[in-house]
């Protein structure tokens, strides 16, 4: 096990920028971690990842860099327990303090590289940011186009019997 | 799911003039899958107001299902009394949200439903009363008899900020304790019997308790008679609005094991105190539990006691109940884990010793000894 825990493997963004790490660290990613178990040999060929840039990617291996020790994923967790609430540690919370751009770059990566603990973070930070606001809020918040005409925002209140409108 | 192909498919909505800017928005990007991860961890208010943001959000099928069952129901009693404020307190939150964006409306508190100020409009909403006011006055929340409680009244203890009012003068104006009053059989006055009822609100692990008790006490001289039974029957069966009410389903509600608790203890000759009690609930209700308490005194006279306790659900009025709760830990941890297994009765609140006229120590009770044990 301590072999592999200092056992270095290269990695390599879709910019084309090799970036070197330990392979405990990358291996919460399942992506990598089945690349690793499929390929053999790690450390010896970097491993691409097509969609993730440098900076993305330097982000994503803090965030397992952080959480290398914790339990590894268990296939069969329990999907309620980890939805049900909108909690996010503070180390987690920090970690998500950048902006909308790298937040969705991020969450997209988690997904991509099937980093299911990092998934989670990044869309309970958006459900946090929607959170007590108003429709009219949420488009300001995340530059939403308000597509609707007002006849249809009114018919859609009346529909649904939020507000009777004359 | 990205803009441009929802607006160039759809011509039953033309695309609205402005170009979507620069940076565009995180959820027009979004696969379908990370949405639903999203919608996941949202509240049906929170889902619902990122629903009404565009039409790609609001025909997401992830986000309906969050908010459309929460949101859209509710509007009238369907079974339950209890559900039907649960459901109305859902929807004034998400219907708050929704007026920040509509400031010429006035968010109703009878219908619940936003109104439109219209200057040339006849009288409401401008000045006046709901028309529906009337019609939800009377929908309001039986607990004894002749008390209602308006639902918006409910709304607004379960749904203030908590700063608005303190905890205890919130629910100050729902709790009731009347005295004895003398009821009886027409046209004899000889067979009377007393009555008293007290209602108890309580905010419970976040959650809005109505605690009511409701006695009825017949006395050695009305018990003597033969037919006794089968008049106390009548009294607490046909007449549930009048004398003792039990839920709005009581019909529902199946007496027998009551009147066989009281006939069994006619036939016992003792004259020593005894006591039983039997814990039940509302099969339409949710939310709803009964304590039925048949108590024969020393002097022969027959108390029948009702408690029902109807949990409201979340109520954000818990605030100060929060900062006793060190004080009460015991009582509260126990009024918890009976809450968590529905059993009341594990509370002591109906005691097998009890066989005074005040039967049993109340929450209230538990409280206080707590509290004046820490002091």
């Amino acid at each position: 096990m301590s072999s592999t825990d200092e056992q270095k493997i290269i990695l390599v963004s879709s910019d084309g920028v090799n970036i070197e790490t330990a392979r405990i660290i990358a291996e919460r990613s399942m992506l990598i971690k089945n690349m690793i178990d499929d390929l053999g040999n790690p450390g010896e060929e970097p491993i691409p990842i097509m969609n993730v840039s440098e900076a993305v990617l330097r982000k994503v291996l803090e965030w397992c860099d952080h959480h290398k020790k914790d339990a590894p994923p268990e296939k069969d967790e329990d999907a309620e327990s980890r939805k049900k609430t909108t909690d996010i540690e503070e180390w987690d919370q920090k970690f998500m303090q950048v902006d909308q751009e790298m937040l969705f770059e991020i969450i997209l990566a988690a997904n991509y590289m099937d980093i299911k603990a990092l998934l989670d973070v990044g869309c309970k930070t958006v459900a946090n940011m929607i959170k007590g606001k108003s429709p009219e809020e949420i488009r300001k918040t995340f530059n939403i186009q308000n597509d609707f005409t007002p006849e249809e925002e009114e018919q859609i209140r009346r529909e649904n019997e939020w507000a009777e409108d004359r | 799911m990205s803009a441009e192909a929802t607006v160039s498919s759809d011509d039953a909505f033309p695309a609205t003039p402005e170009a979507t800017s620069a940076e565009a928005g995180l959820f027009s990007r979004l696969p379908v899958d990370l949405l639903a991860n999203i919608a996941q961890h949202l509240s049906p208010n929170s889902a619902a107001s990122i629903a009404l943001t565009c039409r790609d959000l609001y025909s997401d099928k992830h986000l309906r299902r969050k908010w459309y069952p929460a949101l859209c129901v509710g509007k009238t009693p369907s079974d339950s009394a209890v559900g039907w404020i649960q459901a109305r307190v859902k929807r004034v939150g998400f219907l708050k949200l929704l007026w920040r964006d509509l400031p010429d409306h006035i968010l109703c508190g009878w219908c619940r439903t936003l109104h439109s100020k219209d200057e040339n409009a006849y009288e409401w909403p401008n000045r006046g009363k709901c028309p529906k006011a009337q019609e939800y006055q009377e929908l309001g929340l039986a607990i004894v008899p002749g008390r209602h409680l308006p639902p918006w009244y409910l709304e607004m203890i379960m749904d203030c900020d908590g700063e608005e009012a303190s905890h205890g003068g919130n629910l100050e104006p729902i709790t009731l304790d009347t005295d004895w009053k003398l009821c009886h059989d027409l046209p004899s006055c000889a067979n009377a019997w007393l009555s008293k009822s007290s209602i108890e609100p309580r905010v419970v692990k976040d959650s809005l308790m109505i605690h009511a008790c409701q006695r009825l006490l017949f006395t050695s001289r009305y018990v003597s008679r033969l037919e006794c039974v089968a008049q106390i029957g009548l009294v607490i069966d046909q007449r549930p609005d009048t004398e003792l009410y039990i839920c709005e389903h009581a019909s529902s509600h199946r007496l027998v094991t009551v009147l066989e608790m009281i006939a069994e203890f006619e036939l016992s000759p003792d004259q020593e105190p005894v006591q039983r009690s039997f814990v039940t609930d509302c099969d339409d209700c949710e939310g709803v539990e009964l304590i039925w308490t048949v108590c024969r005194h020393s002097n022969g006279a027959l108390e029948i006691i009702l408690d029902t306790w109807r949990n409201l659900g979340y109520c954000s009025a818990s605030t100060l109940w929060e900062e006793f709760r060190g004080e009460v830990d015991m009582a509260y941890l126990r009024f918890v884990q009976a809450f968590g297994s529905r059993r009341l009765c594990d509370l002591g609140l109906v005691s097998e010793n009890t066989t005074g006229w005040v039967c049993g120590s109340s929450v209230s009770d538990l409280s206080t000894v707590s509290l004046l044990t820490a002091s």
